[in-house]
This record gives structure tokens, C-alpha cells and sequence, in this order.
């Protein structure tokens, strides 16, 4: 019942807004001239008189725009470059591949994204030019998905990182990246997600982490997409549930089985800390304390297991695996005599 | 092998070094295309950092360890072994019309963590990737164990059965225990393409392939007096499918994909001998046989969607399904040829589950200021395994008992989820946003027929300043359940009173805060710090509070000249409070408040970490420092009531674990392509864990059980690696 008017209130606002197309448009092309930026003629003069030909490149008006027909106001990357040196830094990058017709190479180069020029060229005081410094986080962001508007990118429109007013340049940078990949603003991805999620990456650094985080091998993007996920919770890339997530490697856990455990089948996540923690197998808790959080029953499970049980009586449900030293198929058994996980 | 691996990789190099160094020296940079860092005026006046990764290098040395302590702990998921290393091989070949780009990588080659990749890339048209990992899991040296044998079957001598059968007990198997490396590994292949026929298409298909080859350390128990641990043959496989299109124009995009998966374990049981005894008796068998991880499949498609209109409003959705199964042979309810025989239910396990997963996500900015989102999320998971009568099992092998349920409980769960928020931000560059969450789930087979939570947020968030940024995040939040069903608990021997804390009624207050300043290029402070309280207060037995708190301080200094240092130190403190009960169910003891008992958990973590980048020591000469530092640390406080017939505990000593590590990373440039490299690494990590002392754990042969002697054990490590930086 409840999900039915949920469906419902989400139709009707969109139906609501959908009615008033045209109001405010989202922005048709990537960067829009203001009304200052009027057009002017395709040949102009640069600051140092060389004179320039803008070309017949469009404004790209969507993220496939490849078809060049000549459009006011832009005047062409070599116009930028004679005095913003940092042009030369997308050399190398996917946004300087000409022969892609998604980058802005292949529209308008450096007024792909910073707007059409020529107004700006025009002014003394140099304003008049989209400068992402000194846009909303907002601005910036619809700017680079004006083209980054599919794959991993499509679920940044109401993520958890757009609604924390983080944008695309919080993580990436286009002219001056420190990482070899992606464009990042530091060195490693490990780094950039570090600076707002400290906890969990330093739970990575831990003696008991997931495997292999510090090794190299994995990293926070290998479970994340910090693009926002359109199937999944908390970023995750993969699956419908932070569960599906797990078992898509862990492919052995997955299921389903004759006997079921049934926090396995819901959540890992509510036994094991994904991050790394203290614990052998990165369990939230150690065991046998773990398991007695959810099993009084008489005799065995709740028996309270203190020091004289581990030094003085070795108890098999103490040392070592603890529980799990008879429970092995804690994740779920196939066995017919597997009912409590024996078998 | 190694050594094969890496004199054909050298020669390989060596091919391509030659033509391409020639390249180099006529004065061709890099293809632009494969350039990674951008270039700078700088650059051309001062040589690059020799830290820098470029897309075409490689390193050749060696290495060398010393290890004191516990080698196995040390390489855990990695291979440090002395010798030979070749690493880090990178190249990259563009067109020089920037039409085609081709990367090829390799790092550790012929060791057990190597990896390889490789990407060709007709730009804008067509991507093909593709990779192999291979990933070691090193448990052990301490490990010994009487079993041998392969292919999930475990034996032991039958003249030390026989021994221990006639009252020898376990010593019989402590001079037949041999000492053996407890390893296993994972081999990751996959390939990717990616095919762009028009600009606003793009048709995927991926392929992974992930094999499981080596040993686990497993429980194989045949009761209380008879618990045994084996080296667990583990051989499996998972061939991962996906192929998928995607159409995307200014304002649409439409996906669907498909995705199938298999599991196969190619040793599904476990068959292993009994320590105990050679013979099969009532209550006490031979042998025993367990059912491992069975083969599954998966198969999964999916459609997402997204369209843009008016007022800057996007609705993103997307439906999924899939059908998860698992129809392997139903082993034996026991092979104890001793105990009668009970029929099986059916012959295979008709495991299956249909999965539903719906997302909708519409987000709006209607007005200048403001921006809405909605969010509603359902996933369902459908049990369709078939209901199974089993009255009678056999425990441990070894004798015949009723099962409390009559089989196995059908568990399926729903959830649905709406989330709504609006902020405001016109106090830029503040945003404050307001927000509500309601999760409704509904359960099969479990205590609550259906659990409703309410959350409440508000939080404010200023960035795009340079030099402050600015995060807080209150929650407050409601679960309650509904349906409750305590027969689900009694049937199993359970207290009527317990909780389970996935599901029992729950207040949740939460703070997050972050602030970062820079108030100069060359200064950056961070502070962040974190508050988590869960209560449960409808549950008497169970978990009653769980509580964080954590706080984060940073400060990074940077000169123009290079110089950088910075520190980082985080806190950590969590808390769980359980209380349990100590009574037989079938005396007055089970509802005595006087056998209640509490543990109270804490977790206390320090983190530090410093690097120290010094400025270059000359034109050619250049350092990295860092050090890391991790201490954590666990008590257990038992309590019980006064007057409790529960005898006093004894407590539990504290677990902790402190991990090292100093790194120290020096490069000298020799000629402008080469640079002599020197990696020192010191790693100590001390731990302890009374579950794992080797104090406790001292032997194979235990009161009432037989181990492999798997402990927890310190060790310093020192490793050196030095050889020769090629850039080309």
C-alpha cells in the first residue's frame, strides 16, 4: 500500500514539473552565453593581435554534438591558449582526444566547457566567461554532465555526494590532476575519498582489513561508485543490496541454500565491518560475543565465557575460530543435517 | 616459473625498448595521448619528479627481507619473497593522430600477486581491457595436520585411528602431523569491451573468470569432545557474464544489461576421518561428511532509465530481476553406517530466489535557491525454494535427533524505502538541507512480521570556497517493529525475551562534522569527528546499546620547492552492551533475573600517520617518508547481578593489534631515462588474541580437540628493494 503511494507522489511531482517544460530548462548545451556574451564576428583579434579564426565548430548542444556548423560567440581554443597556458594541460587527457566526438576537443575545446569567448576576450576586466572557482557547486556539476551523462555517471543527480553539495571538481581535476587515472585531485583515489571518510579508510589500514584495500589491488571504487548508484544503497556499485554487493565476488556465499542464516541472506554487513576492524574476519564484534547478541538459548550459547574458559578449560568454544570451530557453514548450509550450520 | 616468466618479460622489454628509445631520442615526446600528467612550464626548467608514474617505465632489482616473526601474517595477501623483482612496466602507444591508444601493464611479475593489463583503445569507437590478477591468501607456517588426501576427502592413518579408537586418544597423531604452508589463492581474468557505433550508443560486454585454488582453515567438528580443525581442499570457480547498450541523448538515457554468473565448487563435501575412531558406532562415528559452498548461478537484467525536464528535474529509475538458483545433490543425512538411514526429501536442493529491485529517484530545482529530491527503493528477495519437510537429522554424524522446526525456515525479505529532502541554498556557499527517510520492511520466518523506522536529518554543507570547507550531519531516527512472533524464538530454544538487533525497536542519533581550512597555498587543516548512539529499548536480552565515537585531525604543509610534510591522527571508540542469560530452559532458571549477565565491548583505535617530502637533495636526487601507525585495542567487561548464582567471571584479558609501517622511498637520477631506486619498508605488527595465543593454542592436540595449530603471532619486517627506474 505504502509503495503505491509512494509511485504515486513521485508521478504526480514529476507529471507537475513536466507540464512546465520550458520554464527552466535544464541547460541544452554545456555552458549557455549570458546576454552579455553577444555574438560577434567569427574572426576576432587576440590579446596579442594574431588574428583568429574561430572555425565552424557548434556550441555543443548535446553531448554528441558533432556535426560543426558555425556559431557566435566562440573563438576557439588557440584564442584561450595564448594567454591561459594551462590549455596545454589537457594534452594527454580524454578531454583533448579529437577523434572522440564526446570530448570537447571535438566541439569547442576549452569553451565546451568555459562557454563561448569572444565576450569574454572582449572585456578588460576578463569576466564574462564560465570560471568554476566562482560557480555553485551546482553550476559546475551540470556543466561535466552535460557529457558525463551515462555509465557510471548517470546516477549523480540526487546521489548522496551531489546532496552533500559536493560537485565534480571536489574529486577531479581537469588542467592540474595528481593521479595518473581519472583525473584526480590527489595522487590516489584512496587519497581523495580520505578526506571526508577518514574512519573508513583507516580501517583499510588496520591488521585485519579487507582484503587486498592496502596491497593496491582494491580500492574504495572496486565496491563504490561515488557517482551514485541508480540500483544499489551507500554508493555500491554492483547488486540491488549492500548483500548482492558482497557475494558478487564472494560468489560462494551466494546462494541459496537448503538452510539459510538469516542475517547472511539480508545484510553482511550486520556481522562484519566491510572497512576492516579489530576482529578476526573482520567481525563487528568478536565472537563468541557476537553470536550471543542473537542466541540466549539455554545451555551452550549462553553460557558466559570469561577467562578460566580460554586458559584453564581451553574451551573448543572459545580458542580459536570460537563458534565457527562446529558452526562452519555459519553462511548457510546444504546439507540435510544442516540446520544449525554443522554440516 | 618465476624465473621464466620474468626472462621472457625482459626480453619482450627489451624489444620494445630499443625501437622506442630511438623514438625518444629524436626528439618525440610521449604520445600526447598517453601522456598522463599534464605538462607545465615548470617541467621544461626543472626535470620531472622522479615520483611521478609515467606511462612508459619499468623497474628491475631485487629484493630482499628479513622477517622476525610470522612470515605468513606478513604476506597475507601479497608475496614479498626475496629475488628477482621486475615491476611496474608501463607503456602506452598512441597514433599520432590520436585515432588509437594501446597501454599494456605489469607489476610483480612470477610472483604470487602479479598482475597484468592491458587496454586497446580506438577513440570514440571501440575499448577492449583486459587483466589478470592473481591474489594470494598466506594463513600460516605454524599449521601441521595429520589429514592427507585431495578432492574434499580427508584421511587419517588407520592404525592412529585405530590407536586413539583403543584409548590412545589424540597423541596418536602428534608424531604424524607434518609441518605445511596453509595457503590459498584467487586468479581474477577479465575482459571488457565496449563498442560506440554511434555517439550516443554504447554496447558493453564483459567477461570474469575467478578461480579459487589452495587450503582454508575449517571447523570439522563431530561434537563438543571431538571438535577438529582440517586444511580445507578449496577448488572452485565463478565465470561472470555481462552484455549490455546503453542510448543516451541530452536528455534521455535508456540501459538494459543482462548479467549471469556461475559458481562452481569443484569440491562441494567434505568427507574426513574422525580422530577418534576407525569404526562406525551409534554416537560416535568414523567419519564424517559435509556439504561445502554448493554451485550456484545467478542470472540477473536489468533496465534503468533516466529523462530531464522541465524546472531541471530528472527522474532516474531503474527495475531489476533476477533468478538465483542452486539445484545441487542433497548429501546423505549422514554416512555413519552405524545409525539408520532417513530417506531425503528430495534429491537435489531446488534452491531458488527471485530477486525484485525497483530505484526511482527524481530530483528537482524548481526555483533558484531550492532543489527537492524523492527517492523510493523496494527490493525484494522471493524465496521459491520448495517448503522441505525434515523431522530428523543427524547431529555431528552422530546420533539421530528431531529438528525444533520440522526444516528449514523459508527467509525472504522486502524493503521499501522512501526518502524525501529539500535545501536551500541561497546562503552560499552554505546548503542546508532538510530530510525524511521512512524504511519499511517486511520478513518471512522471522521474529517481527514487518519493521517500520522513521529518520529525520538535517545538515549544512559550505564548499566551493578555496579556503574553507564545511560539513555537518544530525540524524535521529525510530525503528519499531510490528508482528511479533516469539514462537519463532521458542520453537528454537530461544528466550522468549531476546532480540534480534537487526530487527528490534531501535532509536538511532547520529552526528557527522567535518571542517577543512586553507588558509594559505601552503597550509591545509582538517578536523572531522563523529557521534553514533543506537538504543534498543524494547530488548531485554540482546543487544542493548551500541555507541561510536570517532574524531579525525589533520594538518598538511606544502612549499613551492617541494618541501611537504603532514600529519593525520584519527580516535575511534566503539561500545556494544548485550546482556545474555545463563538458565537451563526447562527449570525455573530460565526466567531468574538473577542469571542475567552483560558484556560491555569497547573498541578503542589510534591512528597516526606523517609523510615528509624533503625538498630535492640536489638536481637529481629525491626522498619519501611516511610512517603509519595503527593500535587497536578490545575489552570485554562481564557483569552480573548481585546475588547472582552465576559464578563471578573471571575477565577477559585485552585483544589489540599495532601495525607499523615506515616507508622510506629514495631515487637518484643516473641519465635522464634511468634512476637508481631504493625502497625500504619496516613493518612490526604486534597482536595479541586470547583466541589465538600461542600460549593457549599449543599444540595440535587440545582437551577436546584437533587443531592445526593456527596462532596469532607478531613479527618485524624489514624489506629492501633497490634496482634501476627505465623511462623511455
Amino acid at each position: 500500500m505504502h509503495q503505491r503511494i509512494y509511485l504515486a507522489a513521485i508521478c504526480l511531482l514529476a507529471a507537475t514539473f513536466a507540464t512546465r517544460v520550458g520554464v527552466t530548462a535544464w541547460p541544452a548545451v554545456s555552458v549557455q552565453a549570458s546576454a552579455s556574451q553577444a555574438p560577434v564576428s567569427q574572426t576576432s583579434a587576440s590579446r596579442e593581435g594574431v588574428v583568429i579564426t574561430t572555425g565552424t565548430k557548434t556550441p555543443p548542444s548535446t553531448s554528441q554534438a558533432a556535426a560543426p556548423t558555425p556559431q557566435a560567440g566562440y573563438v576557439g581554443s588557440d584564442t584561450c591558449t595564448a594567454c591561459h597556458t594551462q590549455g596545454d594541460s589537457l594534452k594527454g587527457t580524454p578531454h583533448a582526444q579529437a577523434k572522440n566526438p564526446r570530448s570537447p576537443e571535438a566541439t569547442h575545446g576549452c569553451e565546451s566547457c568555459h562557454g563561448p569567448g569572444q565576450a569574454h576576450v572582449d572585456d578588460d576586466a576578463k569576466g564574462h566567461i564560465r570560471k568554476f572557482g566562482q560557480i555553485t557547486p551546482a553550476e559546475t556539476s551540470q556543466t561535466c554532465l552535460a557529457c558525463h551523462n551515462r555509465g557510471n555517471h548517470a546516477g549523480w543527480e540526487g546521489s548522496a555526494h551531489d546532496r552533500r553539495n559536493l560537485t565534480c571538481t571536489t574529486c577531479h581535476s581537469v588542467h592540474s590532476p595528481k593521479s595518473t587515472e581519472r583525473q584526480l585531485v590527489k595522487k590516489t583515489q584512496t587519497e581523495v575519498c580520505a578526506t571526508c571518510h577518514k574512519l573508513q579508510v583507516t580501517k583499510t589500514e588496520r591488521a585485519v582489513a579487507h582484503m587486498p584495500v592496502r596491497e593496491g589491488k582494491m580500492s574504495c571504487s572496486s565496491c563504490h561508485n561515488p557517482h551514485g548508484s541508480i540500483t544499489n544503497v551507500k554508493n555500491l556499485k554492483t547488486g540491488g543490496s549492500v548483500a548482492e554487493l558482497c557475494v558478487s565476488c564472494h560468489t560462494e556465499m551466494r546462494g541459496p541454500t537448503l538452510f539459510e542464516h538469516a542475517p547472511v541472506r539480508e545484510n553482511c554487513a550486520t556481522c562484519h565491518d566491510p572497512h576492516g576492524s579489530s576482529n578476526d574476519r573482520m567481525l563487528v564484534v568478536r565472537m563468541p560475543m557476537l553470536c550471543q547478541r542473537c542466541h540466549i538459548a539455554s545451555k551452550h550459547p549462553a553460557t558466559l565465557y570469561d577467562k578460566d574458559q580460554i586458559t584453564t578449560n581451553k574451551s573448543n568454544r572459545m580458542f580459536g575460530r570460537s563458534c565457527v570451530n562446529c558452526h562452519s557453514n555459519i553462511h548457510g548450509s546444504n546439507h540435510p543435517s544442516g540446520q544449525f550450520f554443522m554440516r | 616459473m618465476r624465473k621464466l616468466s620474468l626472462m621472457v618479460l625482459l626480453m619482450l622489454t627489451g624489444a620494445f625498448v630499443a625501437p622506442q628509445r630511438l623514438l625518444a631520442q629524436t626528439a618525440t615526446p610521449a604520445p600526447a595521448a598517453a601522456q598522463p600528467a599534464p605538462a607545465s612550464a615548470a617541467a621544461e626548467t626543472e626535470p620531472r619528479s622522479l615520483f611521478d608514474v609515467t606511462d612508459r617505465e619499468f623497474f628491475i632489482g631485487g629484493r630482499v627481507s628479513s622477517i622476525d616473526g610470522d612470515p605468513a601474517r606478513y604476506q597475507r595477501y601479497q608475496d614479498v619473497r626475496d629475488g628477482l623483482l621486475f615491476s611496474n612496466f608501463r607503456y602506452a602507444f598512441a597514433q599520432p593522430d590520436g585515432s588509437a591508444i594501446f597501454k599494456v601493464r605489469a607489476n610483480n611479475v612470477g610472483y604470487r600477486d602479479q598482475e597484468y593489463f592491458a587496454e586497446y583503445n580506438r577513440v570514440g569507437k571501440l575499448s577492449i581491457t583486459g587483466g589478470y590478477q592473481g591474489i594470494p591468501q598466506f594463513y600460516s607456517v605454524d599449521t601441521m595436520t595429520p589429514y592427507t588426501g585431495s578432492g574434499g576427502t580427508l584421511l587419517l592413518s588407520d592404525s592412529a585411528q585405530r590407536s586413539a579408537q583403543s584409548g590412545a586418544g589424540l597423541n596418536a597423531y602428534l608424531g604424524i602431523s607434518p609441518q605445511f604452508d596453509l595457503m590459498e589463492r584467487r586468479d581474477i581474468g577479465t575482459v571488457n569491451v565496449v563498442a560506440t557505433p554511434t555517439p550516443k550508443l554504447d554496447v558493453t560486454a564483459s567477461f570474469t573468470t575467478q578461480r579459487h585454488a589452495g587450503e582454508l582453515p575449517w571447523g570439522a567438528s563431530f561434537g563438543f569432545s571431538n571438535d577438529v580443525e582440517v586444511p580445507l581442499p578449496y577448488q572452485s570457480r565463478t565465470n561472470d557474464f555481462t552484455v549490455g547498450t546503453e542510448w543516451t541523448n541530452a536528455k534521455n538515457m535508456l540501459r538494459v544489461a543482462y548479467n549471469g554468473s556461475w559458481f562452481d565448487n569443484q569440491a562441494p563435501t567434505l568427507t574426513w576421518d574422525s580422530p577418534l575412531r576407525l569404526d562406525d558406532a551409534s554416537g560416535a562415528p568414523g567419519r564424517g561428511q559435509m556439504s561445502l559452498w554448493p554451485s550456484n548461478s545467478a542470472q540477473t537484467v536489468t533496465f534503468s532509465g533516466y529523462t530531464k525536464l522541465a524546472r531541471k528535474t530528472q527522474i532516474t529509475g531503474t527495475f531489476s530481476y533476477g533468478d538465483w538458483s542452486n539445484n545441487s545433490t542433497l548429501l546423505p543425512f549422514t554416512i555413519n553406517s552405524a545409525l539408520p538411514t532417513i530417506a531425503l526429501p528430495r534429491a537435489t536442493a531446488e534452491a531458488e530466489a527471485h530477486v525484485f529491485s525497483t530505484n526511482l529517484n527524481l530530483t528537482s530545482h524548481p526555483a533558484e535557491d531550492w532543489r527537492f529530491g524523492a527517492r523510493f527503493r523496494n527490493y525484494t528477495y522471493d524465496n521459491h525454494t520448495p517448503a522441505t519437510s525434515i523431522t530428523q537429522y543427524v547431529a555431528y554424524d552422530s546420533s539421530v535427533s528431531t529438528t525444533p522446526t520440522g526444516g528449514p525456515d523459508l527467509y525472504a525479505h522486502n524493503r521499501t524505502t522512501f526518502d524525501a529532502d529539500a535545501t536551500y541554498d541561497k546562503l552560499k556557499p552554505v546548503a542546508l538541507t532538510v530530510g525524511y527517510t521512512h524504511n519499511g520492511n517486511g520478513y518471512d520466518a522471522r521474529t517481527f512480521k514487518s519493521t517500520g523506522e522513521d529518520v529525520f536529518r538535517v545538515s549544512a554543507d559550505a564548499v566551493g570556497t578555496s579556503w574553507a570547507t564545511f560539513r555537518v550531519k544530525y540524524e535521529v531516527g525510530s525503528r519499531t517493529g510490528s508482528g511479533l512472533d516469539t514462537t519463532q524464538l521458542t520453537a528454537i530454544g530461544e528466550h522468549p525475551e531476546m532480540r534480534y538487533y537487526d530487527l528490534a525497536d531501535r532509536t538511532r542519533n547520529s552526528f557527522t562534522g567535518q571542517v577543512d581550512i586553507v588558509p594559505s597555498d601552503a597550509w591545509t587543516f582538517s578536523a572531522s569527528g563523529g557521534v553514533l548512539h543506537d538504543n534498543y529499548p524494547g530488548t531485554v536480552l540482546g543487544l542493548q546499546k551500541s555507541n561510536g565515537v570517532t574524531s579525525a585531525f589533520s594538518a598538511d604543509y606544502h612549499m613551492a620547492n617541494g618541501l611537504g610534510a603532514g600529519a593525520t591522527y584519527n580516535f575511534e571508540r566503539y561500545t556494544g552492551l548485550q546482556q545474555s542469560h545463563e538458565g537451563d530452559s526447562s527449570t525455573a532458571q530460565f526466567n531468574d533475573p538473577l542469571r542475567n549477565w552483560t558484556s560491555d565491548s569497547t573498541e578503542t583505535v589510534h591512528y597516526f600517520s606523517i609523510f615528509v617530502t624533503p625538498p630535492r637533495i640536489g638536481p637529481n636526487t629525491e626522498v619519501r617518508i611516511t610512517y603509519d601507525f595503527s593500535h587497536a585495542a578490545g575489552d570485554n567487561l562481564y557483569t552480573i547481578p548481585v546475588g547472582s548464582p552465576i559464578t563471578p567471571p573471571n575477565q577477559l584479558p585485552e585483544v589489540y593489534n599495532q601495525l607499523q609501517q615506515l616507508h622510506i622511498d629514495a631515487r637518484h637520477r643516473i641519465k635522464r631515462n634511468l634512476a637508481a631506486t631504493f625502497t625500504y619498508l619496516y613493518e612490526p605488527l604486534s597482536i595479541y588474541d586470547y583466541a589465538f595465543d600461542p600460549s593457549v593454542v599449543n599444540g595440535i592436540v587440545q582437551p577436546s580437540s584437533l587443531v592445526m595449530g593456527y596462532v596469532y603471532r607478531p613479527y618485524t619486517a624489514n624489506t629492501f628493494t633497490f634496482g634501476l627506474r627505465y623511462l623511455w
